[in-house]
């Protein structure tokens, strides 16, 4: 089963995204701080991970650059949550090092699409539990 | 060209050499010469007398003819240090042997058919060829029996002589060494002396009089010290008298100059005083003729005066108080009315005229004056026939000698009556104007009060709206804040309901029966309305408060048209409603996400009042020349809008009224929100077509390409 890193702070999102995730198939870590997520990201060797922008010690922006400066993760995908509020600030996300973004809303029906796209894997690995 | 070197030790050591070498060179070339010549000669003896020797010997040998001895003989003979050669030769020159000697080696005799040539006659012959030294024997025995050659090497002289040579050469050599060192040593203290005497010499100049002494010095340079020194005191003396000449030519030329000087002063006083007496004449003459001119001026003037006094009704009068005698001018007469024919001027006439009421004022006036020395000037009246009054204005000024006496008074008389009435006049316009300007003061002080008092309370109406508006500007900080929490404060929990409701009612969690999932379908339209109505106000907001940034990206209109559609889609299917693409490819540079929402909010609408029938999307390009615009159009065919209701389309919270408005949701933001962005963001423009009952286009027409350079400075800041 493959593992991935979900790094956001807000539980209610964390449960919705780890529902979306589980149902495709994948094996869910979390961390609900920035400095948590670097810890897990190099013990644990995710094949993706997921951060959330808004975290209360470091952002998503700095735990992204930490993880890619720790050089064990330096090619890993991540693919950053980003609020409504902050568009306009999407080459700031990429210049960080984050593979992709999408917006909030968390949309758990379609989410999953996106992120394989993000990824340009195949989204058919997962339709059925 | 010079020869020799210049300096005096160099030339006498040169010279000196030069002949030492001569002479050493000649008297070793005679020595060497005497010596050989001496050597050769005493060999000469030597040789002869030896080979005579030889001879006999080899005489007493042929005679026994024991020829082994003579070779041993020859042999023995050839040992000789200076013997080269022995030839023992037959009377006709048949060789019989020839011993050869060389140095080093021992003498080897051979005998052979060679012929040797003997001298004629029969007596011994000696001759010097080359370095040898040959001597030709006859070998004797009552007859000649033969010939001894005998050849004696010369090289013993050579080596005396060379030795000689050498000998004289370095003997040479030492003499020249010495001689140069004894004339360095003789001649070193004269050179200083000379030195001395040239530095002495150059200074001579500025040391007049200066004396050089030298001591032990031979004679010629003592005499040139001596020299010097002379020349040094003429010197000394030729310049004082020099100095003398030059102070005596000087003052001659000091005196000469004087004399100069004072000619020329004499010269120009003389010039000066003619000049003077030039101008005096010219202006006497000037003055006699001013003279004239003024006679001529003065008759002229008394006329002028007279009509002046006349016009100014000022008379003038002039008493002599020496002689009590009162000059009046005719206007005098004219002002007193008095015939001057009939009377003449007189004080009492004077003060017979003078109202009686001030005829003692105007009298201790002028006496007054006259005590006083002061000049006065008094206004009266005069009094005539019938009560007549005239105003008059007198003024006068006494002249003293120089012991105090009074000589004269001089005054005038003015008639101004006509002035006075005037003055009156004035006095009373400018008591009434002094009046209404009181009047008016007390007036404008009033208004100015009420005036102060309108601005007092402009202040103060001013301070409370200046605090009115910090408290405005306060809520609207507040109202921005309000809104940037509430984005998220309001969204976090409507993303779980909407996302939760989703998953439940998608039966991840587990099988639903048809009615919660209807429920939950409610939950999350409701939820997603919400949402939607969040950001439109977010939205709304940010553009009135000119905070909405303009985010530019290239991008393909058909693309965009197609993901727009995609929102849509479901609910297009869910209607059954036709959908119509007339879009095109073409690239844009624009606000990508705004445009999407724009075409999305227009096409969500449509579907929503759209209850059969179909959709179309059309685009086109609008051709401007420097401006390329690009329309995008929606139409359906749905409820439509009546005419009167198109204007109200566009405002804010405005909801038109239909049978639809109950069932479809809407905030009312919508258009209001697609207008602002439309003009705002993609700075286009938005219109809409449509008719009751037949449906209705909307269409954005925006320029295809947005220039950096012309966005608004405001849309660079953020909410």
């Amino acid at each position: 089963m493959k593992k991935v890193l979900v790094v956001e702070d807000n539980g209610d999102n964390l449960r919705l995204i780890t529902y979306a995730l589980r149902r495709h198939g994948y094996e869910v870590i979390s961390a609900e701080t920035g400095t948590k997520g670097v810890e897990l990201a190099i013990s644990e060797h995710p094949a993706f991970i997921i951060m959330d922008i808004n975290l209360p010690d470091i952002d998503g922006l700095e735990t992204t650059r930490r993880i890619r400066r720790s050089g064990a993760n330096g090619t890993i995908p991540i693919i950053a949550i980003t609020s409504y509020a902050m568009a306009g600030d999407m080459n700031l996300v990429l210049a960080a090092g984050c593979t992709g973004y999408f917006e909030k809303p968390i949309d758990p029906l379609t989410i999953m699409d996106k992120i394989h796209a993000l990824l340009g894997w195949p989204s058919e690995n997962g339709d059925q539990p | 060209m010079q020869l020799l070197p210049r300096r005096l030790n160099t030339r006498i050591i040169l010279i000196v050499s030069c002949i030492l070498l001569a002479t050493g060179v000649t008297y070793g070339w005679m020595t060497a010469k005497n010596q050989a010549a001496g050597l050769l000669a005493a060999m000469r003896v030597n040789s002869s007398i030896m080979v005579a020797n030889f001879a006999d010997n080899c005489a007493r040998y042929l005679l026994v003819q024991d020829y082994a001895e003579l070779e041993s003989f020859l042999l023995k003979s050839a040992e000789l240090a200076d013997v080269r050669r022995l030839q023992l030769c037959e009377p006709d020159g048949t060789l019989i042997w020839d011993v050869t000697h060389r140095i080093n080696t021992p003498p080897r005799a051979k005998t052979g058919i060679a012929r040797i040539a003997p001298p004629p006659g029969r007596s011994a012959v000696i001759a010097t060829e080359n370095d040898l030294l040959v001597v030709w024997q006859p070998v004797m025995a009552g007859n000649i029996l033969g010939w001894l050659k005998a050849d004696f090497s010369l090289s013993a002289i050579k080596e005396a002589q060379s030795r000689t040579w050498e000998r004289t050469l370095l003997m040479t050599i030492s003499w020249v060494a010495c001689s140069a060192l004894l004339v360095i040593l003789v001649l070193r203290p004269i050179v200083r002396a000379i030195k001395r005497l040239t530095v002495f010499a150059n200074q001579l100049d500025e040391r007049k009089g200066a004396q050089i002494a030298l001591t032990g010095q031979p004679l010629e340079i003592a005499d040139l010290a001596a020299s010097l020194n002379g020349a040094s005191i003429k010197l000394l003396s030729s310049e004082r008298q020099l100095l003398d000449e030059q102070e005596a030519i000087h003052i001659q030329a000091v005196e000469l100059e004087q004399e100069v000087a004072e000619r020329q002063m004499a010269q120009e006083s003389l010039e000066e005083q003619t000049i003077q007496l030039e101008h005096e004449i010219e202006e006497r003459r000037n003055a006699q003729a001013e003279l004239e001119v003024l006679n001529e001026n003065l008759t002229h003037s008394e006329e002028r005066l007279k009509e002046a006094q006349r016009i100014a009704k000022l008379g003038s009068w002039e008493l002599d108080l020496v002689q009590n005698k009162l000059i009046w001018s005719d206007e005098i007469f004219r002002i007193f009315e008095i015939d001057p024919v009939q009377f003449g001027a007189s004080y009492e006439a004077f003060l017979n005229r003078i109202h009686p009421d001030d005829r003692a004022r105007v009298d201790a006036a002028y006496t007054g004056s006259v005590r006083n020395r002061t000049p006065y000037a008094i206004d009266h009246r005069l009094l005539f026939a019938g009560d007549r009054i005239k105003h008059v204005r007198e003024q006068c000024e006494t002249f003293y000698d120089a012991d105090g006496r009074a000589l004269r008074s001089v005054g005038t008389v003015q008639d101004v009556s006509e002035l006075k009435a005037i003055e009156a006049a004035v006095r009373e316009l400018n008591a009434g104007l002094e009046k209404r300007v009181d009047e008016r003061t007390i007036e404008l002080r009033e208004s100015r009060q009420a005036l102060m008092n309108i601005v007092d309370d402009l202040n103060r109406k001013t301070g409370e709206l200046e605090t009115a508006n910090a408290k405005l500007l306060e809520l609207d900080r507040l109202k921005s804040m309000f809104i940037a929490s509430m984005s998220h404060e309001l969204r976090t929990p409507l993303n779980s309901i909407i996302g939760f409701s989703s998953i439940i009612r998608d039966e991840w969690l587990g099988p639903v029966n048809p009615e919660q999932k209807e429920n939950l379908e409610t939950i999350q339209r409701s939820g997603k309305h919400l949402l939607s109505l969040i950001n439109d106000v977010i939205d709304v907001s940010k553009i009135e408060a000119g905070r909405i940034e303009i985010r530019l990206e290239e991008f393909d209109l058909h693309d965009l048209l197609t993901e727009a559609v995609q929102y849509v889609d479901k609910d297009i299917r869910d209607k059954k409603l036709e959908l119509t693409l007339k879009i095109d490819h073409h690239p844009l540079c624009t606000d990508r996400r705004r445009l999407l929402q724009c075409v999305i909010n227009l096409l969500s609408n449509a579907v929503k009042f759209t209850e059969r029938g179909g959709i179309t999307v059309s685009s086109a390009m609008v051709n401007a020349t420097n401006n390329p615009l690009v329309s995008i159009a929606i139409g359906d065919s749905g409820i439509g809008i009546s005419r009167e209701d198109i204007p109200k389309l566009f405002v804010a919270f405005v909801r038109l009224d239909s049978h639809l408005k109950t069932t479809v949701p809407g905030t009312g933001l919508g258009l209001y929100l697609t207008r602002k962005l439309v003009v705002d963001v993609l700075k286009g423009d938005i219109a809409c077509q449509s008719a009751s009952g037949v449906g209705s286009t909307f269409t954005l027409t925006i320029p295809e390409r947005i220039h950096p350079a012309a966005m608004d400075i405001r849309f660079g800041e953020q909410l």
